[in-house]
């Protein structure tokens, strides 16, 4: 589950076999904090944010694709696609790390509003304002010259 | 009726379906998908057996437990360094500020075999291919799209060091360590970087750090002064805006047009 969720995200398979082994590497560094309730759910939480990280320190080059925040970018606002492909770096740059979580819970994982919420530990309302408040930068950075 | 994610496919499978979503699948057949998964489990473990994994997994983790450990520890020693005498801190700030100076933004003619140890200042050695051969690059050297390079550091007697790239279409990239997670020492002698980097259509330049210390190096706050530099239109010459402690010095490469 962990190394098709690392694939689905990264696309290759080497990097996606490396992200996996940071998985777990997180998973025995904080063993203590960690409760035996629904592990699947914690292990793809802890691989998405490894993948986001990966994908927030590549280099962006047109082959690189970065096809997740692409695809983000364009279940958020389609009439908003080719601005917001030049503008994802700067659009996640300065958010907080779960946005990026919740946004790709949400607009890639297909979760509705209730699963990212309990996945992500925070209520529906605050959820929806991420992604609100997601779409509003989204269009000001539309709207930048 | 809207095909159940793959992701939730996957919580059936292992019969963790989350309470939020058990009406999502109400009359819906998912055996096959199932059965997928699991074939596709039995197979990957097939190919790749689990205990070479294991074994890297916990190598890392041991590793990330002693940097843990070094982090605390230099936490520590700051804590009690801030409560040391006036006297003492001006001493000690006074050698930092003297030692962060930056160097001459420019390339010594170095020995760079690897197994040289090389003194002098930190620095990032660029190196184009063309042909069959690399080619060193001065700063300011005029470079393109698609143009191939390999890096090189010296960290000039330093024991840590990070290694990043500004380009000028505000793209920072991490080079050294490979992970935000990873122990930032470096090696004692010139070391090429394991990759090398195919150069994109930023325009401008391509502008790469060395940030060298005499401790651990915070990987996040640097990429992070480095993406605030990347917002400045001042970007291509301006310093970093780094702790004290921290050397910076960087090699700055033209952007040609294609």
């Amino acid at each position: 589950m962990v190394l098709r969720r690392c694939r689905k995200l990264l696309g290759d398979d080497h990097t996606a076999r490396d992200a996996m082994h940071d998985v777990f590497v997180q998973v025995l560094s904080h063993s203590d904090a960690l409760t035996d309730q629904a592990p699947s759910s914690l292990l793809f939480r802890i691989a998405t944010n490894v993948c986001l990280n990966r994908l927030r320190t590549r280099r962006r080059r047109p082959e690189d694709g970065d096809a997740l925040l692409v695809e983000i970018a364009e279940r958020t606002d389609p009439a908003a696609r080719s601005a917001a492909r030049a503008a994802l770096d700067t659009l996640f740059r300065n958010e907080p790390a779960d946005t990026a979580l919740i946004a790709v819970l949400h607009l890639h994982d297909q979760m509705t509003l209730e699963e990212v919420a309990a996945e992500v530990g925070m209520s529906v309302s605050g959820v929806r304002k991420r992604l609100a408040k997601l779409r509003t930068k989204l269009h000001s950075l539309e709207a930048r010259p | 009726m809207t095909r159940v994610p793959d992701w939730l496919v996957e919580r059936v499978a292992l019969d963790e379906v989350p309470p939020a979503s058990r009406d999502r699948l109400a009359g819906v057949d998912l055996a096959d998908r199932i059965a997928a998964v699991k074939a596709a489990n039995a197979a990957e473990l097939a190919a790749y057996p689990a205990a070479p994994a294991v074994a890297s997994i916990q190598e890392r983790a041991a590793t990330a437990a002693k940097r843990a450990a070094e982090r605390r520890r230099v936490r520590k020693v700051t804590m009690i360094g801030l409560a040391t005498s006036a006297a003492a801190i001006a001493i000690v700030v006074g050698f930092v500020v003297t030692r962060s100076t930056p160097v001459a933004p420019r390339i010594a003619e170095v020995n760079i075999d690897d197994d040289v140890r090389v003194k002098g200042h930190p620095r990032v050695i660029a190196f184009r291919q063309v042909g069959d051969h690399a080619e060193k690059l001065a700063p300011d050297t005029v470079v393109h799209e698609g143009d191939l390079l390999q890096l090189r550091y010296n960290a000039g007697g330093h024991p840590y060091g990070v290694i990043a790239s500004l380009d000028g279409a505000g793209g920072v990239t991490l080079h050294f360590p490979q992970r935000e997670d990873a122990p930032t020492a470096m090696a004692a002698k010139t070391t090429a970087l394991p990759e090398a980097y195919a150069l994109d259509n930023a325009p401008k330049f391509e502008r790469f750090f060395i940030i060298t210390s005499a401790e651990p190096i915070d990987v996040q706050g640097t990429l992070a002064a480095v993406r605030a530099l990347a917002a400045r239109p001042d970007g291509g010459e301006a310093e970093l805006d780094l702790p004290q402690g921290l050397h910076q010095w960087s090699l700055r490469l033209r952007k040609g047009t294609p």
